[in-house]
């Protein structure tokens, strides 16, 4: 280099220069196109898919080296002493420009433009971090710079930004700018604030965000954009086009409002669990769904979240209908036309309908702080509809995968209703909230009737008497009972010899749901106690007597075993198997059943509950063995628990296996009763599914075969699954083809 | 028997709780007058049993207490048995 | 179990108060027992019971086509007006089309014995109404609302026949004009 830097001396010395410009310009020409430029491309080419911070330093100080070698090369081939003539002042232009004339420019790939994306991402981290540290630490809550994790005092992004203007400097002197930020800018842009919304927004925070993103952006992807336009502002004059035009900066924006509602919809749970707490983020949230939509993402994780943490045996009712309720109110006011609760919340109210506790629950809440006030049952309906109609929206593109209506009917704003529509229809709830009373007063736990009592009062005034009007039947047998069963324990025991003690609920079967009475032959030690009671009862009862149900009931009995004593509380029906087994060590379940002179189906579902407590083993199909080894036996009446749950096994299940000559028949009947509905809707177009029963009742039924309002439904449903049928506002009606 | 049994498992008795349902005795399953079951109350009370008794006529016929009252109450003349039309007297 | 069907007026909202063993619902003990009668209803093919307005049950109108007998070929509408008495007292029945018939008077009352002094509580709309047929099947000239019908009938079979169809065809009866009840497919 010395020896060619000398020579070139020598000829400019010799006036000479003319002669070997040309030939100075041709070795920088290829220098720079065969060795300079290729060395940075390939670095460029070779940066990885996402780069570490050393690979996109390695990139920049493969710039810097480029810009470096391009100023050598002007000091290696003009002496100092010569700058200022003119040849060399040419030369230097040449030079100057060179970068732009390099054939290889034009055989660049898109691949190429597209690794300046995570370099100018980094770069714009780095840039925005300067422009709003204030911002990005109210944001993430310390006082660190986001980009260089020094104390804002001391950060040196400043210095470091500075090694960009140089790239984009060369990129410039390239000619490369313009198409590098047309293809990679935005793109840069939009990975920043992906990656900075996540980084802001992955925990959950009750603030309000989109103000301080929407600050963020302006002060520093904003301006950013604009610098960049203005490096390229030479090459842009010429083709008067503007790099970053309005459509793609409203895009821009609108990013950040979906990444917002993506980072947030994760933390949906929290936020419907936290309201009203969270109610900044639901104004976020809102307004993002008002620009942008995007409201699946928010269903979506509802729906996720509510299976994964709630809708499963171990989460308690009342939590589940708490979250249920939060998130009807947040839902609502998210979206005021009910649609996106709708979608999100239906497996909830399947399952909810599902669980034996919820209607149990909703009542004892309904007038307790928190969860459901009277008040707010009865008279939030009047303000909220007020309130709703200067909030009216139309409904949501998601409208149309809205499978049920019921919840978003202008009259059930307030929670009350949203409850009751679990179960599809208030008179359903009543209708299940009277077989829930029974099977509590049934299920021989000490029931509070004051209190049972103010909860029917309270279901009356909202729902009216009509359904209502067994319940105080039922407390009031509840109260005869005990009445009862005092007096004939304290005058008549002795009379009638009532060896065991014994308590009846008495209950008036006409005003009680179903009652099952399974036969079955009782032990003769209840058998005489039973008819000994009876007797008795008719003594204070004249011209009455008594049917005994042995599917109900607690029989509490000791079982000696193994030189170990068991107490047990079952149903008379369980007592009476396991009775059977103190003769015989093994019985088959038909001969049990032919013994015990009841169904053999009623004793495989009971057998079950010996089984598991280990007293019995199942030894091949149908034949049951006692178990001699007592130490694994498992008892009963320690654990309330568990003694409901016999109990419940007990009456719940239906005894009479359905063969096919009553399925048929059930069919059958079902034909007639369609034809019927098909009927009426022919001649009165639309009805409700109250009329469409009360109708059938009347003209149908004939007293016969009456159908439950839930039967009706299910047929109806049925139909309307099969379009048959049309379910529109709470009404029925025939599809319009078939209206003849 | 004993032996039998190879003092494997002996059942006591603790209590029993049982469920019942009462049911008037009466040669009818409802009253002809109101046509409810004689098990629910005549149409004008809320509460069966007690509260709304079943009557029997010597003519063997029974009524809720409350309706066959009533038509009796309600008759000029002739207290008969809707049934029957003999004279209407109630058993004690 | 109670009917949980009660009809609509029932499941209104009442005021709670007044006798803590009276039904505090709006189901009247008329509305319940005509709820049972319309439910059991046994009817022949030739009695329809309609609803004209479905929230009231207490009114409603039997259409009647004879199948046999002098007035086979008409078509008779009656209204039922159930009191809130029954089954106390019986239903008001009358014809609501003017007829020639010894029991029916021209204003559409009937006479029916059941319908006035044999009404007892145990009788039900079914037995109503098959006294009713009855009517048209025998008309009875002993006991007459529309006396010179029930003369013709005594007196003259074949007149009183030949007056039946003739009013039934909308036709006079001597000054009388009668409306017209025979069912179009005839």
């Amino acid at each position: 280099m010395n020896q060619l830097s000398s020579i070139i001396d020598d000829l400019i010395e010799n006036g000479e220069i003319d002669l070997i410009l040309p030939v100075i310009k041709g070795g920088i020409k290829n220098q720079i196109e065969e060795v300079y430029f290729p060395q940075l491309c390939s670095v460029i080419e070779n940066v990885p898919q996402s780069p570490s911070a050393n690979d996109i330093q390695h990139v920049i100080n493969a710039f810097l080296q480029f810009e470096l070698l391009l100023n050598e090369t002007n000091q290696i081939y003009i002496p100092e002493q010569y700058v200022d003539k003119e040849q060399c002042l040419n030369l230097k232009r040449y030079i100057e420009i060179l970068p732009s004339k390099i054939n290889r420019l034009h055989t660049i790939k898109n691949s190429f433009y597209q690794k300046f994306i995570c370099l100018f991402e980094y770069y714009l981290a780095c840039y925005t971090a300067i422009q709003s540290k204030t911002i990005i630490s109210e944001l993430i809550g310390n006082t660190l710079c986001s980009f260089c994790k020094k104390q804002i005092g001391l950060c040196t992004c400043e210095t470091f930004y500075r090694n960009f203007e140089a790239v984009l400097n060369i990129l410039k002197r390239l000619k490369l700018l313009t198409k590098v930020c047309q293809m990679s800018a935005i793109e840069a842009c939009r990975h920043r604030i992906s990656n900075f919304v996540r980084d802001t927004c992955s925990k959950y925070s009750p603030n309000e965000c989109i103000p301080v993103l929407e600050q963020w952006y302006e002060s520093g992807v904003h301006c950013w954009l604009e610098i960049l336009q203005g490096y390229c502002y030479d090459e842009l004059s010429q083709s008067s086009q503007e790099l970053f035009d309005d459509h793609k900066r409203l895009e821009l924006k609108n990013y950040i409002l979906e990444c917002y509602i993506k980072a947030r919809s994760k933390h949906m749970f929290m936020i419907i669990i936290e309201y009203p707490e969270s109610c900044k983020v639901l104004k976020d949230l809102k307004q993002c769904i008002k620009q942008i939509g995007h409201r699946y993402l928010i269903i979506d994780t509802v729906k996720d979240e509510f299976n994964k943490r709630l809708l499963h045996p171990g989460a308690g009712t009342t939590d589940i209908l708490a979250a249920f309720i939060n998130a009807i109110r947040v839902l609502r006011y998210l979206d005021s036309t009910g649609v996106m609760m709708e979608l999100s919340c239906n497996n909830v109210k399947q399952y909810l309908a599902r669980r034996e506790d919820t209607i149990r629950v909703i009542v004892s809440n309904m007038n307790e702080h928190g969860v459901l006030e009277l008040d707010e049952l009865t008279e939030s309906d009047g303000r909220a509809t007020q309130m709703d109609m200067y909030d009216w929206e139309p409904e949501p593109i998601e409208a149309l995968n809205a499978p049920d209506r019921a919840l978003r009917t202008p009259h059930s704003r307030d929670m009350m209703s949203m409850l009751v529509s679990i179960y599809g229809h208030p008179e359903l709830f009543v209708e299940e909230y009277v077989h829930m009373l029974a099977d509590r007063l049934l299920s021989g736990v000490k029931v509070d009737i004051t209190h049972e009592g103010r909860y029917v009062d309270l279901l009356k005034n909202r729902f009216g008497d009509a359904g209502l009007q067994g319940c105080d039947v039922m407390l009031k047998d509840y109260i005869d009972s005990e009445t009862i069963n005092g007096s004939i324990r304290k005058n008549l025991s002795e009379k009638f010899s009532l060896e065991l003690p014994i308590n009846a609920l008495i209950i008036s079967s006409q005003y009680w749901p179903e009652v099952k009475f399974s036969p079955i032959e009782l032990p003769d030690e209840l058998m005489a106690i039973q008819k000994a009671y009876t007797t008795a009862y008719g003594s204070i009862r004249s011209r009455r007597t008594l049917h005994w149900s042995h599917n109900y009931g607690q029989v509490k009995i000791e079982i000696e075993i193994g030189g170990k004593t068991l107490d047990f509380t079952v149903t008379p029906f369980h007592a009476a198997i396991i009775y059977k087994f103190q003769d015989k060590d093994v019985w088959t379940i038909s001969d049990l059943s032919s013994s015990l002179k009841c169904s053999t189906a009623c004793i495989r579902k009971r057998i079950n509950l010996w089984q598991n407590c280990g007293l019995l083993k199942e030894e091949s199909k149908d034949t049951y063995r006692l178990v001699e080894d007592s130490s694994k036996v498992a008892q009963n009446s320690q654990h309330t628990q568990n003694e409901m749950v016999i109990t419940k096994c007990g009456d719940d299940e239906n005894d009479t296996a359905e063969n096919q000559a009553d399925l048929d028949k059930k069919e059958h009947e079902q034909t007639i009763i369609c034809n019927f509905i098909f009927g009426m809707l022919r001649t009165m177009t639309s009805l409700t599914l109250e009329r469409i029963c009360s109708l059938l009742s009347i003209y149908a039924f004939h007293g016969k075969n009456e159908k439950t309002l839930i039967e009706v439904r299910n047929i109806l449903d049925q139909k309307v699954t099969a379009n048959q049928l049309q379910y529109k506002n709470g009404l029925y009606t025939l599809p319009s083809s078939n209206q003849e | 028997m004993i032996n039998s049994c190879k003092n494997k498992m002996r059942i006591r008795f603790k209590e029993f709780n049982g469920v019942a349902i009462w049911k008037w005795i009466a040669n009818d399953d409802s009253c002809g007058i109101c046509r409810m079951p004689f098990d629910a109350s005549c149409s004008e009370c809320r509460y069966p049993g007690n509260d709304c008794p079943v009557l029997h006529g010597e003519c063997s016929h029974c009524y809720h207490e409350h309706c066959i009252k009533k038509w009796i109450n309600s008759q000029q003349t002739n207290k008969l048995c809707p049934m029957c039309r003999q004279e209407w007297k109630s058993v004690p | 179990m109670i009917n949980l069907f009660s009809f609509k007026e029932a499941t209104n909202r009442s005021t709670t108060g007044g006798d803590p063993n009276k039904p505090t619902s709006k189901t009247t003990p008329a509305v319940l027992r005509v709820t049972k009668d319309l439910n059991e209803l046994q009817l022949p093919g030739t009695c329809k019971v309609i609803h004209p307005d479905p929230n009231n049950l207490l009114d409603f109108n039997l259409t009647f086509t004879p199948d046999e007998g002098l007035y086979k070929g008409g078509q008779f509408i009656f209204s039922f007006r159930v009191p809130v008495e029954y089954p106390h007292s019986p239903p008001k029945v009358k014809c609501t089309q003017k007829i020639y018939h010894p029991n029916i008077d021209l204003e559409g009352n009937v006479c029916l014995n059941i319908l006035r002094e044999d009404w007892k509580p145990v009788l039900t709309i079914n037995a109503v109404i098959y006294g009713l047929i009855f009517l048209f099947v025998e008309p009875n000239a002993d006991d007459p609302l529309n006396k010179e019908a029930a003369e013709v009938l005594k007196n003259n079979k074949r007149t009183f026949e030949q007056n039946v169809a003739q009013s039934m065809r909308g036709g006079n009866v001597g000054s009388v004009s009668f409306d017209r009840v025979l069912t179009h497919h005839r």
